[in-house]
């Protein structure tokens, strides 16, 4: 390992709270003393997004990065931004030779006109440092508004999950205590053994089969979908959530029903 | 601990911009730069406010100043460090603020939150496609091949890009993170307009 891997490492371990109690006391200290320490923690904060969105990591790496970016609606907008970059097509590259007569003529043509284009460059880049001042005059008068601007505090969610075996008269019906302000409920339903499809929906209806609620477009992760309900479409009753999964093409098949009661209280 | 950007008013915080540097536009650029520094220091320390956290840092040096107090140092940014040291050290004291050490949250309650339907990821998609496209080309061709975006294993020929651009490996850095941060904000942007 060379100095700058070395750096490298202590640098991602203090962004996933890993290094010791010493090298995070220097590393803040340096953070708030040396320019180029900021740049390359923010060089190395944005590589492991991109990993994380691309799937590089993994283990523990991956638990400790989801604990640190995916606590704060921040660090989720960025991992949202990775995951649609890692959807970019990467230019394909071409190893033949057959370019080099006419890399040849480029050169030749390059060299002509290099006058011309490093007055081209200087204009250019006059142009881009006057966007940059401005920009920052922008972000500067926001960042005034921002902070004589009270912050809302984050609206509250709340978590259950369900349990494959819940039905009606099992005596395992799931009992919500929804407690009072809350906003969503991320209902966690476990998918039942058999293929996995491209997508779910789920849709629910009050015991006595009145359609309540539905919602598609759903992924899974880790044998489990996660619909999120708005808490105000819960008020105290019983229940009966159906899994139905997609394939690309093919109309939903249904896979569960969950049952549940929700015995008091509701959202806002 | 009262985590509000209260308190600090506009001659306040003009105060501080002009204690930072007596040109506004350096002001603005160690301003952001000082704020850049108090988000990681709070985010690596396992802060979930960090945003909040960083704000009343930057409130209390502003209040001090106004009071009359003088920051001797000719850099201000330890003096930033120790306020914001004492301000975690209250977060820790005093749990009823509702605040959690990231080490508390349960790891399902995150990993719902990374969910996103594909319908959101099309539309994420559509408005980076938009922004990405709204960059000049130099930009765009910085960036693309800077983070190498779509490639399953990087390939890592940053230093190819710094002797084509005739710049170094820093000031490759921060010109690549600034276009990143500026179409992070254009695709936040867009999406939240979408979404109306």
């Amino acid at each position: 390992m060379d100095e700058r891997d070395v750096e490298r490492d202590l640098v991602g371990r203090f962004l996933l709270g890993t290094a010791s109690e010493d090298e995070r006391r220097q590393a803040e200290e340096r953070l708030f003393a040396d320019d180029a320490f900021l740049t390359e923690l923010q060089d190395r904060e944005d590589e492991l997004i991109d990993d994380y969105a691309h799937g590089r990591l993994s283990g523990d790496a991956r638990a400790r990065f989801e604990r640190r970016f995916l606590a704060s609606a921040g660090g989720r907008a960025r991992v949202a931004f990775a995951r649609a970059a890692s959807r970019v097509r990467p230019p394909a590259r071409a190893w033949s030779l057959g370019w080099l007569p006419t890399a040849a003529a480029a050169v030749f043509a390059i060299a002509t006109a290099a006058l011309g284009v490093r007055t081209l460059q200087y204009e250019r880049e006059r142009r881009d440092e006057r966007a940059r001042v401005t920009a920052r005059e922008q972000e500067l008068t926001r960042r005034l508004e921002e902070v004589l601007r009270p912050t809302p505090p984050a609206p509250p969610v709340y978590v259950i999950m369900l349990r494959a075996e819940g039905t009606r008269d099992s005596g395992a019906t799931r009992v919500l205590n929804t407690p009072a302000g809350i906003e969503s409920v991320v209902v966690v339903a476990p998918l039942p053994a058999g293929p996995e499809y491209a997508s779910y929906q789920a849709v629910l209806k009050t015991a006595e089969g009145r359609f309540v609620w539905e919602t598609a477009g759903l992924h899974a992760a880790d044998r489990q979908v996660r619909p999120r309900l708005p808490a105000d479409v819960l008020p105290p009753g019983d229940y009966i959530l159906t899994l139905s999964g997609r394939t690309r093409t093919g109309p939903p098949t249904e896979l569960a029903d969950f049952y549940f009661r929700v015995a008091s209280g509701r959202g806002r | 601990m009262a985590l509000s950007s209260s308190g600090l008013t506009r001659d306040g915080f003009e105060r501080l911009l002009a204690r930072l540097h007596p040109e506004r536009e350096q002001a603005g650029e160690t301003y952001e730069r000082l704020r850049a520094r108090l988000l990681k220091f709070f985010e690596c320390r396992g802060c979930s406010a960090a945003e909040q956290a960083a704000d009343e840092t930057v409130n209390r040096v502003a209040r001090r100043l106004e009071g009359g107090e003088v920051i001797r140092a000719e850099d201000a940014s330890p003096y930033f460090l120790g306020v914001a040291r004492n301000v975690l050290r209250e977060y820790w004291a005093r749990p009823e603020s509702g605040w959690r050490a990231l080490e508390d949250v349960p790891a399902m309650d995150l990993a719902v939150r990374d969910e996103a339907p594909a319908d959101d990821d099309d539309r994420l998609w559509a408005c980076f496609e938009r922004c990405l496209g709204g960059l000049d080309g130099g930009q765009r061709e910085l960036v693309l091949e800077y983070y190498e975006w779509g490639r399953r294993q990087r390939i890592g020929n940053r230093k190819d890009l710094c002797r084509r651009l005739g710049l170094s490996l820093n000031a490759v850095r921060i010109r690549a993170h600034r276009i990143r941060a500026s179409l992070e904000r254009c695709v936040s942007g867009c999406v939240g307009e979408d979404a109306k």
